[in-house]
């Protein structure tokens, strides 16, 4: 346990001044997921790595067929916390946000309602559907003091891809903006 | 030394803010439902008017949804004697599931089943956990997004409160304010 404490406080020494000031990056020694995170004046990100094994074995226990799970798998899933432990609310809108790859040009995150068209398409069980429609971060949402959450985001990238990340939000009714540069998707291997 | 510079480097990480309840304004009317307990008895949100309710959204998969139910079950401990109902509306799970998820988590509030999301569509819910305060009258008039620790006085001064329906919207209600 003191070891693994040890080993990720050396992660984010390590890699955290690779990204934009405030953004710290960290690799979890045991498993060597990478996270990145960001908190400033009490609002505060984390984009953690999910391999695609994860994705593939949590939506199958939901009711996906192997094949619907495998189209979420490999496309790039992250898990989001956001929380707002400041005085003011702050609003997301994830339409908004940007995936640079450092190979091809911009692109939007794939959103829960892009897939859900998917869903629809294939004929996708009910109770899958809801069970997807809940584990996905929020499209938009608005978090008052003391509010937050977490959930999965995609960013429909091949696994292991290179990408910034352009995050948008208001705090206050002020817009504010961050870039979550050098970030990686997990690549695809068992833990 | 080592040990100074995990405790400095780790601090902004562990450290929380005041938990809060974020008052509703408008006060709506919580939209009202019908639903089977874990021993299919019908439960009807409507036939627990003239007490507070707090109603949580909730599903085993979600993690902040699994860490706050130790602390739930304290608090219904806390609330029950007082008249405050508690209701844990599962999104989306069959019995078989949730049953499983009570052997780790044992709570003894009643554990509601909206399998087909129609009843989570029809609250105003983004993402799991959500819980929200519903006032002897039916109305909302809390709101909690993401996990509490529920047995934190702070949030359930408030609810009790309700009972006397005296309760001001000025601002979030939070432990600084006792």
């Amino acid at each position: 346990m003191a070891n693994h404490a040890i080993g990720a406080v050396l992660g984010l020494l390590l890699f955290g001044a690779s990204a934009q000031a405030g953004v710290e990056h960290a690799r979890d020694p045991e498993t060597g997921l990478e996270s990145w995170s960001w908190r400033v004046g009490g609002a505060s990100f984390s984009f953690n790595q999910r391999l695609p094994d994860q994705s593939r074995a949590y939506f199958q226990g939901r009711g996906f067929r192997p094949g619907e799970a495998e189209a979420v798998a490999l496309a790039c899933v992250f898990q989001a916390v956001v929380r707002n432990d400041a005085d003011a609310p702050i609003e997301l809108d994830l339409s908004g946000w940007r995936v640079m790859p450092a190979r091809g040009s911009p692109r939007p995150l794939r959103l829960e309602a892009d897939w859900q068209q998917e869903w629809q398409r294939l004929e996708v069980a009910q109770p899958a559907r809801v069970a997807f429609r809940w584990s996905l971060f929020p499209t938009r949402q608005r978090f008052q003091p003391g509010d937050w959450n977490m959930g999965m985001v995609t960013f429909n990238l091949e696994p292991g891809a290179s990408f910034d990340l352009e995050v948008d939000w208001r705090q206050a009714n002020t817009a504010r903006h961050l870039r979550f540069a050098g970030m990686r998707c997990a690549p695809d291997r068992q833990l | 030394m080592r040990r100074l510079l995990l405790a400095v480097l780790l601090l902004p990480l562990t450290a929380t803010a005041a938990q809060t309840l974020t008052p509703v304004e408008a006060r709506p009317m919580a939209p009202d439902f019908t639903l089977q307990d874990l021993d299919g008895n019908a439960v009807r949100l409507a036939d627990l008017r003239g007490r507070p309710v707090i109603v949580n959204f909730w599903a085993t998969w979600c993690p902040p949804c699994r860490e706050e139910m130790p602390s739930m079950q304290r608090a219904w401990e806390r609330l029950q004697p007082e008249g405050v109902a508690l209701l844990a509306v599962n999104v989306g799970e069959d019995v078989d599931s949730v049953f499983q998820f009570t052997g780790s988590y044992p709570v003894e509030f009643p554990i509601l089943f909206d399998s087909d999301g129609s009843v989570s569509g029809a609250w105003p819910i983004r993402g799991l956990p959500t819980t929200f305060v519903v006032d002897p009258q039916g109305r909302i008039v809390y709101r909690a997004i993401g996990g509490r620790e529920w047995d934190d006085p702070a949030l359930l001064q408030p609810v009790l409160e309700l009972r006397n329906m005296n309760t001001t919207f000025d601002r979030p209600l939070s432990g600084s304010d006792r």
